[in-house]
């Protein structure tokens, strides 16, 4: 005769554990939304602040500094620049103006720019507001014709020579950088030749006809590149996009600079957060409806992981842009199937008589593998699009993506089950709680 | 390796509408753009990605699961991202792009592992569970399809209203930075259903006839 199984009972003290486990994981799940929606002043801990980073529709809440809004969702700022020639410019020329002011504007992190040209041959640029840090119309007006000059001013070597160019600090002060620049072949040969016969002597480096630096030779450099200080740090970043951008047919007179409305629209940024909390209030209220308890459970972990999703996007200055908000709700959509997943097959385990807990037990042993397949192909390949194409949109998307992904795996993996367990201690393990009108055999 | 026909009808069809795109892409006037700074968005960039999906999805379904899997996975993942640049690049005559059109053609990925992974899965499953004296493979790969179909249903669900959430937000100009998302719902739905359980049928079929 087969052993009647031991029933194991919760004693008092295990459900005052597993309820002070759960009000303390709720203290911290409200605090932590709370201050991503308000910020805290941290003067006393000899902090500036912690912004808030939560995007609401309020009009004073700061959490546009942390996630600052790109040019299609939030404000902008409209340059408008016009080519500093006799004649009106020819289509290629005009083709390669914009293709010049582009690469700049991308170089300096402003993807979501727009560039045309108006009807009168001036040229309209639109960019995020932030852009708007002083030293854009620098970057943008000049022609950017890079020449090397002996010192008795004769050019020997021009921009097109240029292959790439960088800046970096020259020592730890801070105040000294330097331009890195490295040469094509021709350009390798040349500035080798010429700094071999130049030695004890200088070089000049001009900008659009302006003598910028005119550093000593101290030694020939054959290299194919050369390293040259004395810059401040806004100069040389403009001058290494300048040379990596290439040259403009023309110099350009910025007309004017002012402030514009969103690309897509006044008001569309806060639609947008009104849209997508609106989504995640719909989801979670069916999981509510189907799941009861456990969709409640499921509706907080979702609630969390969009919490520090949008905190780890305001850390990495992902800016609130589509591209952030898409890697952010598509690593939330990939959290859905899980939770779906997960409660699917609790509830047919408890359809077949097995308990709750062991259901989710037996769910997280097996088809719960599935949302951890799902979320680790996901995660290899956000790595792989990030080696592919570390710097530019697809990147940026996959680094927001891979991260949000990374939080959902934690919470789905560890959080819900440690409070799935914990709450099946506190209320008992009552299959109504966990699932709408499916009951146990036994309870049937 | 024979594969189920309604699979290849579906696949030819999805091949015209790439070869339709592909065209629009390279011959034609390209994919349209809202403004001129956005033809700069990083096309090469987005091909190179595709390809780290579609290699990626195949060594993951071989590393993680077998041969017909890494199959089944690397086609859903080449028809998905083929189908949403396709679909995108003829619907970019009617609905300009942005600078995002490359990653959300790259995000379909998301789609194809959230839809695809758990059909392969629970085809892998069933098929050890069953005899296969009694049923075919393709018989297993309907069953695992209807098995999974109410949650990826809720899934689809979520991610349209997602979409949705995008293309009501900012008018006509959204409707059209939002299209490649719903492209790659709407490939990797298909691609889940229709494609990829057949296409682990064939391969599974034809390597346990080697053996």
């Amino acid at each position: 005769m087969a052993k009647p199984t031991p029933v194991k009972k919760t004693t008092a003290n295990r459900k005052a554990v597993s309820g002070v486990t759960l009000l303390i994981l709720i203290a911290l799940t409200v605090a932590f939304v709370w201050l991503g929606m308000t910020g805290m002043n941290m003067d006393g801990q000899g902090l500036y602040k912690l912004l808030p980073w939560l995007p609401t529709t309020g009009t004073e809440s700061l959490w546009r500094e942390a996630l600052v809004p790109g040019a299609q969702l939030g404000e902008t700022l409209v340059m408008d620049l016009a080519p500093e020639a006799e004649n009106p410019l020819s289509e290629e020329e005009q083709a390669l103006t914009i293709q010049v002011i582009t690469a700049r504007i991308k170089d300096m992190g402003w993807l979501d720019s727009r560039v045309e040209v108006l009807e009168d041959g001036t040229f309209r640029a639109t960019l995020p507001k932030a852009a708007d840090d002083g030293h854009i119309d620098h970057v943008l007006d000049a022609r950017g014709v890079f020449s090397f000059a002996d010192p008795e001013g004769n050019v020997f070597l021009t921009g097109e020579n240029i292959q790439t160019a960088g800046f970096g600090m020259t020592d730890i002060s801070g105040a000294d950088y330097s331009l890195s620049i490295a040469f094509d072949e021709e350009g390798s040969r040349i500035f080798g030749e010429k700094t071999t016969q130049l030695v004890g002597q200088s070089i000049s480096l001009m900008l659009d006809g302006n003598t910028l630096v005119s550093p000593g030779v101290n030694m020939p450099l054959t290299e194919g590149g050369v390293s040259i200080p004395g810059f401040a740090l806004e100069p040389a970043r403009e001058y290494a996009i300048m040379m990596r951008s290439g040259a403009m047919p023309y110099a350009l007179e910025v007309l004017s600079m002012a402030s514009g409305p969103p690309a897509l629209g006044e008001g569309a940024a806060e639609r947008l957060v009104i849209a997508l909390y609106i989504v995640f209030l719909l989801v979670a209220l069916f999981l509510i409806i189907r799941q009861r308890l456990g969709g409640l459970i499921a509706a907080w972990m979702l609630l969390v992981q969009l919490a520090l999703s949008y905190f780890f996007a305001a850390l990495m200055g992902a800016g609130f842009t589509l591209v952030t908000l898409a890697g952010i709700w598509l690593a939330f959509l990939v959290m859905v199937f899980g939770v779906a997943m997960l409660f699917d097959s609790v509830q047919e385990d408890v359809r077949r008589g097995r308990s709750v807990r062991q259901a989710v037990k037996e769910s997280y042993s097996g088809r719960s593998h599935g949302t951890i397949d799902v979320m680790a192909a996901l995660i290899a390949l956000s790595v792989l699009v990030i080696i592919v194409d570390a710097q530019g949109v697809i990147g940026g998307f996959a680094k927001v993506l891979g991260v949000s992904l990374l939080v959902g795996l934690a919470l789905s993996q560890v959080a819900l089950r440690l409070i799935l367990n914990e709450t099946l201690t506190l209320f008992g393990d009552r299959s109504g709680l966990y699932a709408s009108g499916v009951k146990k055999k036994e309870e049937a | 390796m024979k594969i189920r026909s309604s699979a290849l009808i579906t696949l030819a069809l999805a091949a015209v509408v790439v070869a339709v795109g592909l065209v629009m892409t390279f011959v034609g006037g390209g994919i349209r753009f809202y403004s001129q700074s956005a033809q700069m968005t990083q096309l090469d960039q987005m091909f190179w990605c595709m390809l780290a999906v579609v290699v990626l999805m195949f060594i993951f379904g071989f590393v993680r699961y077998d041969l017909p899997s890494g199959l089944a996975l690397g086609t859903a993942a080449l028809h998905d991202q083929l189908v949403t640049l396709a679909v995108t690049a003829i619907a970019s005559r009617a609905f300009a792009q942005s600078y995002v059109m490359p990653a959300l053609v790259v995000a379909s990925a998301v789609f194809t592992c959230a839809f695809t992974i758990p059909v392969i899965r629970e085809a892998r499953l069933i098929g050890r569970g069953l005899s296969l004296r009694e049923h075919t493979r393709d018989e297993v790969a309907d069953m695992a399809v209807k098995k999974t179909r109410p949650v990826l249903l809720r899934v689809l669900v979520a991610a349209l209203l997602i979409f949705i959430a995008f293309a009501i937000s900012g008018g006509g100009l959204m409707f059209g930075f939002a299209l490649p998302l719903l492209a790659g719902i709407l490939a990797a739905g298909l691609s889940a259903w229709r494609v990829s359980p057949y296409v682990w049928a064939a391969a599974a079929s034809r390597s346990k006839t080697r053996r």
